[in-house]
């Protein structure tokens, strides 16, 4: 397949943004973004929506050479076909050759339209990052297969190489407030009508942000008989006022909605503690709590690859594991209220 | 309403065996089942099927031949008609490949209102198929749906799961929708309806059945490939107890009272 690839240049991050600002995880690739593009000695450039003047300056700071705003107003609805569209015919006519999204829900099914449209090839969720000089390619690492190993997936034919990135995995790089940049307005040419009508917007009472309150978290995972185990769990966290979340295996069995779910599909969470219930450590779903202080394992398998970064760990079926602990917990509370 | 359901065989437990220089794994000899979230989007389907007379639910799903009778499953579900897209040439294909290969099965199939996919599979876990194809068929798709509430002749309500809030959203049909997690669990079937199940064709149909491109399919249609495999490697931990359980859990708690007394006990 012939590619005239010097045709495509550039790297072009699409931001993610959220109450009038972009995202952390935006920084956060923008800041991996501007070393790969320093890598291919190439420019890094950045598309936003609707994004006020001043805070479009900021990026440059972070690394970005042009600011490309999408401004007109269909684009505060997040209509997904619009900004595929928009995204498909500016590609079209920029020719960067490595896009990049962060791996929200949204911008996934963006990336995934916007790759089918130009024929291109997407990796989902990567992990990791790295480019070949020479060779002009972007080297896209992700979990896979049941997280036993690390793929790195390329797109030597197609043209631009397109992924989506998880968030917390990039550090943020200083601003450095002597760059500068352009910044430019896009104008799209053809609208089609909005297929999808919003009707209702609900702010999430439960999801993500809510495990973000506590400081434990107790997960449960495939290792758990959930029926007989849940009173127990939910004992154990009221007593060490921790919250409930799980692995995938728990969210496809139907137990638990899929806002609790922790790793790669899931969410990365933050918290200090977090004890692992009957879950394997899978890699898929340690991409989730890269950032936990402590974790606590308790699982059956002592081979189970959870105990190998676990903190502190116990070799038990939860089934009987849980009243045990219950009962210590509840007994050192008790002599420590007394000391007091 | 003639709604056709894209499901997917995955192993039963995903493991790392594969033959990884043409891009696959080795789905024929492994124990399979149908991917979890797949049969959250029959359910939605077969739901849908019970409210509006005259609706048909048709079960799509690419894979070896050799896994079509998984596909009886959903027959006994409800679904009206089970078709196995076979083919060596769909082998080795990545997320667009896969969307094509959907693509051409749906216009084969014709005149479809609703396509439902689960939200993403469980050994690939993109979630890239739903949205490629409904891209590729240029309709409205609504992915991490969670709720299906009312219909009319030209429009579905839906709730639907997004990063920073939950929306109800109204999606003209014809439109694909991609279901997370859907409240009501599937239910088993009653043996009568196995019985008739078993006695229904699974149909297969190759890429010159649905008319598609086979450079378009499989390993040629696929512009990613697998440069790399890394074995990850699990570090050693900290303290792990493995003696008695009631022993060990005082232990535990004990090691968690010296450093994390505030956190957890206060």
């Amino acid at each position: 397949m012939a590619l005239t690839v010097a045709k495509y240049d550039g790297i072009l991050i699409v931001a993610d943004q959220a109450e009038c600002d972009v995202t952390t995880a935006t920084l956060e690739l923008l800041s991996e973004g501007r070393k790969l593009a320093d890598k291919l000695h190439t420019r890094l450039d950045i598309v936003v929506f609707g994004l006020e003047r001043s805070k479009q300056y900021q990026l440059h700071t972070y690394g970005a050479d042009c600011v490309y705003n999408f401004a007109e107003e269909i684009f505060n609805d997040r209509c997904e076909s619009q900004y595929i569209d928009a995204l498909a015919a500016f590609l079209t006519k920029s020719n960067p050759e490595i896009v990049l999204f962060i791996a929200t829900y949204f911008f996934k099914s963006i990336s995934a339209g916007v790759a089918s449209k130009l024929g291109t090839g997407l990796t989902a969720d990567c992990t990791g990052l790295d480019v070949d000089f020479s060779e002009r390619l972007l080297y896209q690492t992700r979990p896979a297969f049941g997280g036993n190993l690390l793929a790195t997936v390329v797109c030597p034919d197609k043209r631009p190489q397109m992924a989506t990135v998880r968030p917390h995995i990039f550090p943020i790089a200083e601003p450095d407030s002597k760059r500068e940049g352009k910044t430019e307005d896009i104008k799209t040419a053809f609208w089609r009508k909005p297929q999808v009508h919003l009707m209702e917007r609900m702010v999430r009472t439960q999801g993500e942000d809510e495990l973000d309150k506590y400081q434990t978290l107790i997960s449960i995972g495939r290792g758990v008989d959930y029926k007989k185990c849940i009173g127990g769990i939910e004992e154990l966290a009221a007593l060490l006022k921790a919250g409930i979340c799980c692995s995938r295996a728990v969210v496809d069995a139907g137990f638990l909605p899929r806002h609790q779910q922790i790793g790669l599909t899931g969410s990365a969470v933050k918290c200090r503690i977090y004890i692992a219930l009957g879950i394997s450590g899978a890699l898929q779903h340690l991409v989730g709590i890269r950032a936990v202080e402590t974790v606590i394992a308790i699982n059956q398998d002592p081979q189970a690859p959870i105990f190998g970064i676990a903190g502190y760990g116990m070799v038990s079926e939860i089934e009987k594991a849980l009243p045990c602990l219950i009962q210590e917990v509840k007994q050192y509370k008790l002599i420590n209220n007394y000391k007091k | 309403m003639k709604i056709v359901v894209c499901m997917k065989i995955v192993p039963r437990l995903v493991d790392a065996s594969g033959d990884w220089e043409n891009n696959r794994n080795f789905r024929d000899k492994v124990d399979s089942v149908i991917n979890p979230a797949d049969l959250f989007a029959l359910r939605v389907a077969l739901d849908l099927k019970d409210h509006y007379a005259g609706s048909e639910v048709i079960v799509i799903s690419m894979g070896v031949e050799t896994k079509a009778s998984l596909l009886t499953e959903t027959l006994a579900l409800g679904a009206d008609r089970a078709i196995i897209l076979s083919d060596k040439r769909f082998s080795g294909a990545d997320t667009l490949a896969t969307a094509y290969i959907l693509k051409c099965a749906i216009e084969y199939i014709d005149n479809v209102d609703l396509i439902i996919c689960g939200m993403q599979s469980s050994d690939g876990e993109t979630g890239q198929v739903g949205p490629g194809l409904a891209s590729m068929l240029d309709i409205p798709f609504v992915t991490n749906a969670d709720r299906v509430d009312g219909l009319t002749e030209h429009y579905l309500q839906v709730g639907n799961i997004c990063d920073y809030c939950y929306t109800i959203v109204k999606i003209e049909l014809p439109g694909l929708l991609a279901i997370s997690n859907y409240t009501k669990q599937i239910k088993l079937p009653a043996l009568g309806d196995v019985i008739r199940a078993h006695q229904k064709k699974i149909e297969v149909l190759n890429a010159d059945d649905i008319l598609a491109d086979p450079e378009r399919c499989g390993i040629h249609g696929s512009p990613t490939m697998v440069k790399k495999i890394d074995y990850v490697k699990h570090c050693t931990g900290g303290f792990i107890y493995n003696k008695d359980v009631a022993g060990d859990a005082k232990r535990l708690i004990n090691d968690l009272s010296v450093r994390y007394s505030e956190i957890l006990f206060d």
